[in-house]
């Protein structure tokens, strides 16, 4: 048996075992212990399995995940989002569709602490949605925009996807971290510009609120400063080279805590609730990655990424053409599989490919983690839908799918702008220091 | 039966739980280390080998959750099936899924611990500091055999039709 009919039988059983829910990680170590044993013998496939959780495990750079996983939760905690809400309402509130507005704003916010949509998603969900349903807001919008809305926390650094798409393609974590930012404040205008639309066109989707004195706004955002303080610090260490990608995700996290202690948000439940969910996050998206480097070399030694990236190039399409084939096809793929699994398994093949095409690998990443992004919010596995029904239990799926749908386009804009300037994406981590 | 895995259940869920509490501490420790050799680099007063006890810290971190997160369901699956496939007959694919899992897990643990006997025959360690790497392989073990159990019980429940675990 040739070794690309190896590899094909095995992508084959990788599907077959995901569709029947075997948890990703294992699935690729699995697949890939087999595959290597198939092409290399029993001795090489067992070294692999005995060495790759070490070798992840002790991998420096990854310790970026929990900090920014512990960072996300301990903000959680402290009551941050709250304060982030209170600004952004001060600001946003009194507009047409302003509690909305504000809702994306907080969400943009608290993505700059927290690395996962699904928190993101929950936190913001949890605070914005009561006000939203006081002001009689159609559920539609109000759904629609927080399950977009969380939607950020992977694009807005710290981001694990980010950290993930890095580990994999060993580009800079920090460097994507940056490119991140800009994508993540045009995507943040673009869903507000979106629900502007939504209420010119329908003005009982989002009623206004009552507008605050200047005194009260002023109050409330200075009430978010502890916030952006944490953000400046972390970011701002990475873009001017004061700290690494890794140690900006440490000194957050303790400046987090610390804010915890100062709001005597910390006690022993609320701790312990917090580390549990920290560490119960971090060990998944390490199985993952301890995964993919057992899947990925049995994939290479078949020679199916090379095989297919000459394919590709040897077909009349332009270069535009075959990143656009790849964007629809994670497009589509994101309808069925969770991100992270999407990234883990196509990268390897897809990663060779966007460099060969001439494409810049730190913008692809940011591209590849918006197509991504609209994974969570499509249908029928949308990840953030189902976490925003969890919280309004009484809106029907329907009715949320519908309210995502201009947010949805919003980001095909934001991916459009992308495509004609990669400079939105490129130029922080080309001005980086350090 | 069924007494007797809601029993080791109970037992094995505050076990997993405790792990991962230690896991947590260990992490803000992590975090405690960080932020001093940072604050100390900065003060051109490095802490030789830091980053050496943040990568043998890691591999506890990690391998002392993994059960954790897998008796709570923390590993990732994509469930496209279970919108199809309901009640008895998707149990019995989980009890599948499940001891297929557990039996690989087998082969992880014994890998593990067959490198961390080889480490400690050839004196491997990490790069500055002397730390030897066998005990972190025997950690990766430990982690994954107790993720082997985790993964045999929830085999069990579901062969059992015993519900979920849920966390909050």
């Amino acid at each position: 048996m040739s070794e690309s009919t190896i590899g094909l039988i095995g992508i084959a059983a990788l599907f077959i075992l995901l569709a029947l829910r075997m948890p990703v990680g294992i699935v690729m170590m699995l697949i890939g212990g087999v595959g290597v044993w198939a092409i290399n013998g029993s001795k090489a496939a067992l070294a692999t399995l005995g060495s790759e959780p070490f070798v992840i495990a002790s991998n420096f750079e990854l310790l970026i995940i929990p900090m920014f996983v512990l960072m996300g939760n301990l903000a959680s905690i402290s009551g941050m989002s709250r304060d982030l809400y209170g600004a952004a309402y001060a600001w946003f509130g009194h507009w047409r569709g302003g509690l909305a507005c504000a809702t994306i704003a907080a969400c943009a916010g608290f993505a700059a602490l927290s690395g996962s949509s699904v928190a993101s998603a929950i936190t913001m969900g949890r605070v914005a949605l009561p006000e939203m349903r006081r002001y009689n807001y159609h559920p539609r919008l109000a759904t629609g925009c927080i399950a977009a809305g969380g939607t950020l926390g992977i694009l807005i650094p710290p981001s694990t996807g980010f950290v993930i798409y890095a580990i994999l393609t060993e580009e800079s974590i920090g460097r994507l971290f940056l490119a991140g930012v800009l994508p993540g404040l045009l995507l943040t205008f673009l869903f507000m510009l979106s629900i502007g639309i939504q209420c010119r066109l329908k003005p009982d989707l989002g009623p206004p609120g009552p507008a605050m004195p200047m005194r009260q706004r002023m109050k409330a955002t200075s009430q978010a400063g502890a916030m952006t303080g944490i953000i400046v610090i972390t970011i701002g260490g990475i873009y001017t080279g004061f700290f690494t990608a890794g140690e900006a995700a440490g000194v957050g996290a303790f400046l987090a805590f610390v804010l915890a202690i100062l709001r005597r948000a910390v006690n022993w439940s609320s701790m312990s609730d917090t580390l549990l969910q920290t560490v119960r996050t971090s060990a998944f998206a390490f199985l993952i990655l301890i995964g993919a480097h057992v899947f990925n070399p049995f994939l290479a030694l078949t020679r199916i990424p090379t095989t297919l990236s000459e394919t590709l190039l040897g077909t009349d399409f332009a270069p535009l053409g075959i990143l656009m084939i790849l964007l629809v096809a994670f497009i589509v793929l994101g309808m069925f599989l969770e991100g992270f699994a999407i990234l883990v398994l196509s990268l390897p093949i897809v990663h060779p490919l966007i460099i060969q095409l001439g494409y810049d690998p730190i913008w692809f990443g940011v591209v590849m983690v918006i197509v991504l992004e609209m994974g969570l919010i499509s249908p029928p596995v949308g990840v953030n839908v189902f976490v925003v029904k969890s919280i309004a239990e009484d809106v029907p799926m329907s009715e949320i799918f519908i309210g995502i749908m201009p947010f949805w386009l919003a980001m095909v804009a934001c991916l459009g702008l992308l495509i004609a300037f990669p400079q939105i994406a490129l130029f922080l981590p080309n001005t980086m220091i350090g | 039966m069924e007494r007797y895995v809601v029993r080791l259940s109970g037992a094995v869920g505050a076990c997993v739980r405790f792990l991962a509490l230690v896991s947590g501490l260990l992490l803000m420790g992590l975090m405690l280390l960080t932020v001093a050799a940072v604050s100390l680099r900065k003060a051109n007063e490095p802490i030789f080998g830091a980053q050496d006890i943040s990568e043998s810290g890691l591999i506890a971190v990690v391998f002392f959750a993994m059960a954790y997160s897998g008796w709570t369901g923390g590993h990732i699956a994509v469930d496209l099936i279970g919108n199809v496939i309901k009640g008895r007959a998707l149990e019995l694919l989980d009890f599948g899924v499940r001891l297929v899992c557990g039996l690989f897990f087998i082969v992880v643990t014994w890998m593990s611990f067959e490198h961390g006997l080889d480490a400690l025959e050839y004196g491997d360690a990490f790069n500055l500091l002397p730390i030897p790497h066998w005990p972190f392989y025997f950690i990766i073990a430990f982690g994954s055999g107790v993720f082997t159990l985790v993964l045999f019980l929830l085999a069990a429940r579901s062969a059992l039709g015993l519900p979920e675990i849920k966390v909050k």
